[in-house]
């Protein structure tokens, strides 16, 4: 399973493989982890891989989802609340008396008609998308805090759907929310890759105008990847809260928001549309992992935390720009 | 522009890009008023003062920054470095003579430190102001302990900077009605506000006629940070409205700052894709917010609604903006 | 910046830049090593030059003492607000209490209160295998797992400043009714108690049932000042107060003012304005003097804030409620310290860091600056 761009080379050179943005981040992550490990002694630990593995998995459910949109040259500012509505919603239907399964479901298609409004608000009636989604950022939080009454909620314990959906772990070291991470990162690559949706994705937002003229539907494809941001936000919110076992209807909100566009922006997606790599992401995102991982088994306070993660952000990104060169519109995908 | 003159309409007012946010905000002042009449009094009117004082500057500053195509999500924290920045220089021994042109050069580093990452790294704005953003946090807790410091009194230099009062008028709103003006002033009719347009707009085709891009962008990253620092010292020189001491406090701003200034910017017209922007705009977006979060505390309504109705009123600004475009250009 | 299309090769500026790129890979995170193995929490002496320094004279406004030599133990302190003043005087108090002991403890956590960091702090103090954990318990159940895990790897935990609400479930072992977490003590005040001691309070100055009552909160829903509310609210139910108002504001200083004050212009005939945070209690204060009403509308509230500790002095806020933050941090790393060196013997016991009220009577003793209110870093001298 080719997962990896295609690119024609005039001849193979080592450095070539740098103009694959998975490589350049997927080093500079290894780094770290290498850095972390011989400076921190009990970094390499199958505990310690658990607190990595557990942050990293929630920033990628959401960041692929905002890669996506990003490839098709749009935004969403408001995964970050979708996040914190959806398992409320779904704890809302159980308190009703569905089924926990169907509860889940129902809330996952609820927040695909989220995903739809904004999808339909920006592509269809032109509003910006940062404008749509920064509203609807407030609106739902807004919604959140009505349904929640501020109050954050203890989530049902009900077997085995919670382990399956948050808390169990595998071998001692992958924690579940990891694991759909992967599986839904592969899935999604592969839509990328294979599917029609995912070339009109990449066609929408590197060419618009010309995409629109062989007959790509632009607004469709749009609308399409606003609700999977969404369902995708609404899944990892859900799955967290499993995680947990409480809902709060805070959690997520502006710094999860922009932490999946900066685990899309250092993983390689470019920022303007058109190019981007979902296993990019993953990565990224598991950069931030090892950095809230091992800058507190380190000793390191939530100043240092803070100041690390923010020049690690833009060094990543810069070194990213620098080794593939200014990508307008390049068609590359991954 | 038609050539006959003719009665100005509801249509034509809509088609001011402003047009659509004066008139919820209106719409909404109505409705509170109606509420509870203490909402249409001179002590509310100073309440309101007191909820836009240091937001309305920060947003031109976006808004400047929009113009261009790009954002800035670190005024929040360079509006709570800076007044840190000049107590610690004052508590020298230096003085404020002193404190407060470090401060301002202090933000205007931050400025020059996104503008080049962004302009010569290439680094998306959004992700070069977010690091800026978190690394500022930090910084700021780092320079301050995480406690506030009391302003001390009776000083020339801060009360010019934002304590003093002139004629029943608080410094800083005068400095805020000065900057608003000049702001627009320079957007409309000053070489650098055309070429901020002319950059926004036709990023190629200015570059082909001499429009020097990258300067024309650093400058006005430099331009947001510095006015972020500035009305952060105006602010904590202030203080508690009424002569109680000003405070320099490492938590002011932050995030919820960055992202109202933001939603003033768009709310007031101004548009993220760049080449166009309306510093009134951002007044009267930052007023509608205001309006709103004091209308709903004052009649009792819940902090709950507060949230959702600012997204619904950015939506809908929006929407409203849009339409009336369309029906200006029929 | 031009735009002429780059071919796939390399060219040497690029070379030099996965060069640099890697070096600065390894810049950050050598620095960041280095930043993490300075001490976290500032202000503290460290344990190796008492200890190296044992037969000369200690340093100005320091003395020696003698403890038992043991290693450096490791604790980790997670607070929800990290970054919120009123921990700053808990820090200190942890500061202070590592000088004493020789020992090291970490500050973490998350800056607004999320669980799902808090919970991931935990871990990795458990992955990193520190000597103790103290942790505020904001959520009822979400700690109650990594509190197991610790606890069964050998690591004490500790809960401080808020405590998971005492359930109704009944403790497997011994068939009682107890609170949830497993936490070997809790430092810190009876929240809800604290609450209700507020809303008794306020019926000693409002003594109309019927009168017009505000209570201040600045984060609905947040474990360590809902309690507070709850109580206060159920206590002047309890007294048959019926007009009772409950006011969300903000968690941020700078806007809670204007909030206060815009619900005081929508609400004139209000008796009185009391608040469960710290920022809101320094709030009410501040609003009744400029809207004049010292003497006719009553405040109080929590937490002693220097602009709160003035109103006090000068009437316009009649009390507040002292919770002793420095005790918070002090008392859990003393009982950490305590229990490894006793080999688990001396357990940690809960402790109640006090319900005192400072009016204007007692006012006296917090207005010079002090590093137990944390308004200043000095210690101080005799």
């Amino acid at each position: 399973m080719r997962l990896m761009r295609s690119v024609k080379h005039r001849n193979f050179s080592f450095w070539n493989l740098f103009s694959h943005p998975e490589v350049t981040i997927a080093l500079v992550t290894g780094i770290c982890a290498v850095a972390f490990a011989s400076f921190f002694l009990n970094f390499a630990t199958p505990d310690s891989a658990q607190v990595i593995f557990t942050v990293a998995g929630t920033d990628a459910m959401v960041g692929v989802g905002e890669t996506m949109l990003l490839i098709s040259g749009e935004l969403d500012l408001s995964v970050g609340t979708v996040f914190a509505l959806a398992p409320f919603l779904m704890n809302a239907f159980y308190g009703q008396g569905i089924p926990i399964l169907i509860a889940f479901l129902m809330a996952l298609l609820l927040m695909g008609v989220i995903g739809l409004t904004n999808g339909y608000v920006t592509a269809k009636l032109g509003v910006p998308a940062l404008i749509t989604t920064l509203g609807m950022f407030f609106l739902i939080r807004g919604l959140t805090l009505i349904v929640s009454n501020f109050h954050l909620i203890t989530l049902p314990n009900i077997e085995p759907f919670r382990s399956v959906v948050g808390s169990a772990v595998i071998f001692d070291t992958i924690p579940i929310p990891m694991v759909w991470a992967v599986g839904i990162t592969i899935v999604v690559a592969l839509m990328l890759q294979r599917t029609r949706h995912g070339l009109w994705t990449v066609a929408t937002g590197s060419n618009p105008t010309g995409a629109g003229e062989v007959g790509v539907n632009t607004v469709r494809t749009k609308i399409y990847n606003f609700m999977l941001a969404a369902i995708l936000a609404g899944l990892a919110g859900i799955i967290q809260a499993m995680r947990i076992g409480s809902a709060e209807p805070l959690q997520g909100g502006f710094d999860l928001t922009l932490g999946s566009i900066a685990a899309s922006a250092v993983g390689g997606t470019s920022l303007l549309g058109g190019s981007g790599t979902i296993i990019g992401t993953l990565i990224g995102s598991l950069l931030f992992g090892i950095f809230r991982d091992g800058l507190i088994i380190g000793g390191a306070s939530e100043i240092v935390y803070e100041m690390a993660l923010g020049t690690a952000v833009v060094l990543s990104v810069a070194l990213n720009v620098l080794l593939i060169g200014r990508r307008g519109r390049s068609g590359r995908q991954t | 522009m038609r050539a006959i003159p003719r009665k100005y309409t509801i249509r034509d007012f809509l088609s001011l890009r402003e047009g659509a946010v004066v008139l919820v905000t209106a719409v909404m002042i109505a409705g509170f008023t109606s509420l509870n009449a203490s909402f249409f009094t001179l002590s509310n009117s100073k309440v309101l003062a007191d909820f836009v004082a240091g937001n309305v500057a920060v947003a031109a500053a976006q808004v400047m920054l929009m113009v261009v195509g790009e954002i800035d999500l670190s005024v929040g924290q360079v509006y709570a470095l800076s007044p840190y920045i000049m107590y610690l220089v004052y508590q020298d021994g230096l003085g404020f003579k002193v404190g407060i042109p470090v401060a301002i050069l202090a933000a205007a580093l931050v400025g020059l430190i996104n503008g080049i990452v962004t302009v010569r790294l290439h680094v998306p704005s959004l992700i070069a102001t977010l690091g800026m953003g978190f690394f500022l946090s930090g910084f700021n807790i780092y320079i301050s302990n995480g406690w506030y410091q009391i302003m001390p009194e009776k000083q020339p230099y801060t009360a010019v900077f934002g304590g003093g009062v002139i004629a029943g008028i608080d410094v800083t709103y005068l400095w805020t009605a000065v900057a608003i003006i000049v702001l627009a002033i320079v957007l409309a009719r000053m070489r650098h506000g055309v070429w901020s347009i002319a950059t926004g707009s036709n990023l190629f085709g200015s570059r082909e006629v001499g429009v020097n891009i990258r300067r024309t962008k650093i400058m006005n990253f430099i331009l947001a940070s510095v006015i972020a620092g500035l009305w952060g010292i105006f602010i904590a020189n202030r203080g508690f409205t009424f002569g109680a001491s000003g405070v320099a406090d490492p938590a002011q701003g932050g995030d919820t700052l960055t992202l109202e200034s933001i939603a003033a910017a768009v709310i007031g017209g101004t548009s993220l894709l760049g080449g166009s922007g309306t510093i009134i705009g951002a007044f009267a977006g930052s007023l509608l917010i205001a309006v709103l979060q004091d209308g709903l505390i004052l009649v009792g309504a819940g902090a709950y609604i507060y949230q959702t109705l600012l997204g619904a009123a950015i939506i809908f600004s929006m929407a409203l903006n849009i339409q009336a475009r369309k029906w200006a250009r029929r | 910046m031009s735009e002429s299309s780059k071919s796939d090769k390399m060219t040497r500026r690029q070379a030099l830049g996965v060069v640099g790129g890697l070096v600065v890979g390894g810049v950050v995170g050598g620095a960041a090593g280095y930043y993490a193995g300075k001490s976290s929490v500032p202000m503290a002496p460290t344990n190796s030059t008492m200890t190296a320094n044992m037969t000369a004279m200690p340093p100005a406004g320091l003395q020696y003492g003698e403890l038992p030599a043991h290693p450096n133990w490791k604790f980790v302190a997670i607070c929800h607000v990290t970054t919120n003043p009123f921990f700053v005087p808990t820090q200190y108090g942890i500061a202070d209490a590592d000088a004493l002991f020789g020992t090291t403890t970490q500050w973490t956590g998350s800056e607004n209160s999320l669980v799902s960091d808090m919970v991931d702090a935990f871990n990795a103090a458990i992955a990193a295998k520190v000597d103790g954990i103290f942790t505020t318990l904001i959520d009822p159940t979400a700690f109650n797992a990594p509190t197991d895990a610790a606890l069964a790897a050998g690591i004490p935990v500790i809960g401080y400043n808020a405590d998971a609400k005492a359930g109704t479930s009944v403790h497997p072992a011994c068939g009682c009714g107890k609170v949830l977490n497993d936490r070997l003590s809790y430092v810190g005040q009876p929240l809800y108690d604290s609450g209700v001691n507020l809303g008794n309070m306020i019926t000693k100055y409002i003594t109309d049932t019927s009168a017009k009552i505000a209570l201040f909160i600045a984060t609905p829903g947040t474990l360590n000042i809902e309690p507070r509310i709850d109580g206060a609210s159920d206590a002047l139910a309890a007294a048959g107060y019926t007009n009772v108002h409950i006011v969300g504001t903000d968690p941020l200083l700078d806007k809670e003012g204007p909030l206060i004050d815009a619900w005081y212009l929508g609400n004139k005939d209000v008796a009185g304005m009391f608040a469960v945070d710290a920022g809101d209690t320094s709030w009410v204060g501040d609003i009744a003097t400029k809207e004049g009403l010292v003497g006719t509308v009553f405040t109080g509230g929590f937490d002693l804030l220097p602009e709160t500790l003035k109103n006090i002095q000068s009437g316009a806020t009649q009390f507040t409620i002292d919770q002793q933050p420095y005790l918070q941090g002090f008392v859990p790393v003393q009982q950490l310290y305590l229990y490894k060196l006793s080999g688990g013997a001396m357990a940690p016991c809960d402790t109640n860091t006090s319900l005192k009220f400072v009016t204007k009577d007692n006012v006296a003793g917090y207005t010079t600056p002090s590093r137990f209110e944390g308004s200043t870093p000095s210690q101080p001298t005799f």
